[in-house]
């Protein structure tokens, strides 16, 4: 009996250290299917003008509008952040009628959410050529941590 | 098997996964060496001094709001030339790269048109009095003296900041303001700023 206790600690050591590692990754998997759904949308409008990149936690966008002012197209997107504060990066890219760029990349703009934060964020189109549009929204990637 | 013999193979096998573990680690975690080319519109903050993004987040703001003010938006394509941009913080900043920028943005649009600036005027007069009194041009081709069109509107502004410090906490505050100004009447047709603000810790 005692033999056999002494043969199967090793072996016990080692589910003990593997089984937790196999229960990190579907719970991994688990959290990122199920962050960031545009849950208001019901016609898939919203989620077709939103591209998530990276990580973002539990942030919507609950409501997008646009409106064609001075000839140029404008944008309104209301962002609801969860339970945490949390930076984001965000910018628009801007398009023509058959889905071509009309403009070069825009520079990503850090923001920072509050718990429960609703956001509005206001794009305005540069050119009237502008006719359709993509959000990019990505979880802020800091290459280093800054200093003074 | 007898246990004797388990026990210092499981012991080596144990050996050996750790040191995969922690030489993977190592591996993964090194730097490398060489050159990486990055996202130029990219997020940085190496430091919390004025940087790329700041630079990017005020020209764009600043091109949006130009775009839909009453001047501009009426679609007659006005005349602008670009003033200096004062910089008032305790910083260096070249603040002609911000109106650089705006500048190139609005011109992209095609909602306004540029005069010669001063910066640029010297090359403009020269290149003027070469073609008209070096003699060396077919006449037909000389641009004549006097033809030179005056802006309507002059783009000034200024950047300020606040600095502050606690124990190893630096926080710095950005406001950048921009005006347009109608040459003949005076009068400020547009204002707008953009503020940042910027924390580190050491």
């Amino acid at each position: 009996m005692k033999r056999a206790m002494q043969f199967r600690a090793p072996v016990i050591c080692c589910l003990a250290l593997v089984f937790p590692l196999l229960l990190a990754v579907p719970a991994v998997h688990a959290a990122d299917s199920s962050e960031g759904e545009d849950s208001i949308d019901s016609n898939g409008s919203i989620n077709s003008k939103i591209e998530r990149l990276g990580r973002i936690k539990r942030l919507r966008v609950i409501d997008l509008r646009t409106a064609q002012r001075d000839g140029l197209l404008q944008v309104q997107a209301i962002l609801e952040n969860g339970r945490k504060h949390q930076d984001i990066v965000y910018r628009a890219k801007w398009l023509d009628k058959d889905g071509f760029s009309v403009w070069g990349e825009e520079a990503w703009k850090p923001l920072s959410l509050y718990a429960r934060q609703k956001q509005n964020l206001l794009f305005v189109a540069p050119t009237p050529k502008a006719t359709d549009f993509r959000i990019e929204l990505q979880g802020e990637k800091v290459h280093e941590k800054a200093q003074h | 098997m007898t246990i004797k013999q388990f026990k210092p193979m499981m012991t080596r096998t144990l050996a050996v996964f750790a040191t995969m573990l922690i030489v993977g680690g190592c591996a993964s975690g090194a730097e490398r060496p060489g050159v990486q080319y990055g996202d130029a519109k990219g997020v940085e903050t190496v430091t919390n001094e004025f940087g790329s993004t700041d630079l990017q987040t005020i020209a764009e703001s600043m091109t949006r709001s130009l775009l839909q003010s009453a001047v501009i938006a009426q679609g007659n394509r006005p005349l602008i030339t670009v003033a200096d941009v004062k910089n008032k913080t305790s910083e260096y900043i070249d603040t002609r790269s911000v109106t650089d920028s705006i500048r190139a943005q609005l011109s992209k649009s095609g909602a306004v048109r540029f005069a010669v600036d001063i910066d640029a005027m010297q090359a403009q007069t020269d290149e003027l009095a070469r073609q008209n009194q070096s003699g060396l041009y077919k006449k037909k081709t000389v641009k004549k003296l006097g033809n030179m069109q005056a802006a309507d509107y002059r783009l000034e502004g200024n950047i300020t900041s606040i600095v502050k410090r606690a124990g190893n906490v630096k926080d710095v505050y950005y406001k950048f303001s921009l005006v347009l100004v109608g040459i003949e009447s005076g009068v400020l047709e547009w204002a707008d700023e953009k503020d940042i603000r910027k924390t580190s810790r050491r």
